[in-house]
């Protein structure tokens, strides 16, 4: 098995754990789900509406639904695909309910993070998306960048080419249990910069 | 306490990254569960890695819904599913179908396979006796080939020596066929056609042994 495929498998496993918390009543486990997923469902979205703020209506109104239909969820596909596929049912409706019209091809999951509705990629370099980014990703960049060296390292191939701890251990030269304390370090300092912006 | 707490927070992000074992998942979504501080936490770690892997912007990063939506259900009623899910990895369903569909393939290749040996088989015994049915054996023809075989030594043979036996008698799909160092037929066809048999030594081979016996054999007769 790959080591993306056992990556992908054991966070499949932690929200499939989430799910059966929930369908067993615990309504708690559905909030580490919205805490994991809202900003990443959001970000998918605004491929079909380009407002920020209608974006997180729609969002919220796809968690309620995936809630509501989740004694219906049967474990066939990742908890991700099938909240992503009631979110852009969601967005489909909103717009058409806003006298619009929805993009004309769905964006295939695997690319949703980086297209729009009408497939093209997404504009990262636009005057408003620089506006956008310049203070909490570039604060995050900045302060990886100021980081000791065995913490960038270890924070960049995690985030940045996907790395598991295994793997990082092997380019470093250290034990897993030391990989997995670097990182934390260094999320924790990368925390305490952006604090005051959020 | 401070260590202890330390501790859960670095299972936390390990966790976020899908690198734990299952017990230690269980254990820390247990407390995950239970401390707002923790819940905290985890909504700082996602942030980050949201920020870092999809460059996500700021008015995306700041808007936080969870609140909305967990004062939203507060009014649902909680769900109680007696069959809860379990996790089917992708990997076992995709070889469950995979397997199917080789199962199918196989067969309907099988299948047309043999159709196709079935119609060729017949197309060729029609076009070369268009007339009759030659490759059915007549009883009588085997009793008189039974009749004559004394069963001293019996050797293997190729199809193309079997054909040589007789003329009359042809035995259709045999790749190979035995007959008696007797046989009165079989000594004249081999004697009779010895350069023939050379020829096609090199195309059906005998053993050694055999086909110096067979040479010798032929010899003698002359």
């Amino acid at each position: 098995m790959s080591d993306n495929t056992q990556n992908n498998n054991n966070d499949r496993a932690l929200d499939f754990e989430l799910v059966k918390r929930v369908q067993r009543g615990d309504k708690k486990a559905f909030d580490v789900l919205v805490l994991k997923y809202q900003h990443k469902l959001a970000n998918v979205l605004l491929s079909y509406i380009h407002d920020r703020d209608e974006v997180f209506d729609v969002v919220q109104e796809s968690f309620i639904k995936a809630y509501r239909y989740l004694p219906e969820f049967r474990g066939d596909s990742a908890f991700y695909s099938w909240l992503y596929r009631i979110g852009v049912n969601t967005a489909k409706n909103h717009i058409t309910a806003q006298n619009r019209r929805p993009p004309k091809q769905d964006v295939d999951l695997n690319d949703a993070d980086y297209m729009d509705g009408e497939g093209r990629l997404k504009e990262n370099s636009g005057p408003e998306k620089i506006m956008y980014t310049e203070q909490i990703s570039h604060k995050i960049e900045k302060t990886i960048d100021n980081l000791p060296q065995e913490l960038q390292m270890a924070i960049r191939l995690r985030e940045n080419e996907g790395f598991n701890y295994d793997e990082i251990a092997q380019v470093m030269e250290c034990p897993v249990g030391t990989v997995r304390s670097r990182i934390f370090r260094a999320r924790k300092i990368i925390g305490e910069e952006i604090k005051p912006l959020l | 306490m401070k260590s202890d707490n330390m501790d859960k927070r670095e299972l936390l992000s390990a966790l976020l990254d899908g690198q734990l074992n299952v017990e230690d998942s269980q254990q820390i979504l247990d407390e995950l569960l239970k401390d707002d501080e923790l819940l905290s936490e985890w909504q700082n770690l996602n942030l980050i890695n949201n920020a870092c892997q999809y460059k996500m912007d700021d008015t995306l990063l700041k808007g936080d819904i969870s609140k909305n939506i967990s004062q939203a259900l507060e009014n649902e009623p909680a769900h109680f599913i007696e069959n809860a899910v379990e996790l089917k990895t992708a990997r076992t369903t995709k070889v469950d179908w995979h397997n199917r569909s080789i199962l199918f393939k196989s067969g309907v290749g099988l299948a047309v396979a043999a159709s196709v040996m079935f119609v060729t088989i017949n197309l060729s015994q029609l076009l070369t006796h268009p007339a009759g049915n030659p490759g059915k054996i007549s009883s009588q023809q085997i009793a008189e080939v039974k009749k004559e075989a004394l069963p001293v030594e019996q050797y293997s043979a190729p199809a193309y020596v079997a054909s040589q036996l007789s003329e009359s008698v042809r035995i259709p799909f045999a790749h190979t066929a035995t007959f008696s160092q007797n046989d009165e037929v079989s000594r004249q066809t081999v004697s009779g056609r010895n350069n023939s048999l050379l020829d096609k030594k090199k195309h059906y081979p005998l053993s050694e042994d055999k086909f110096i016996e067979l040479k010798k054999e032929s010899f003698d007769n002359k």
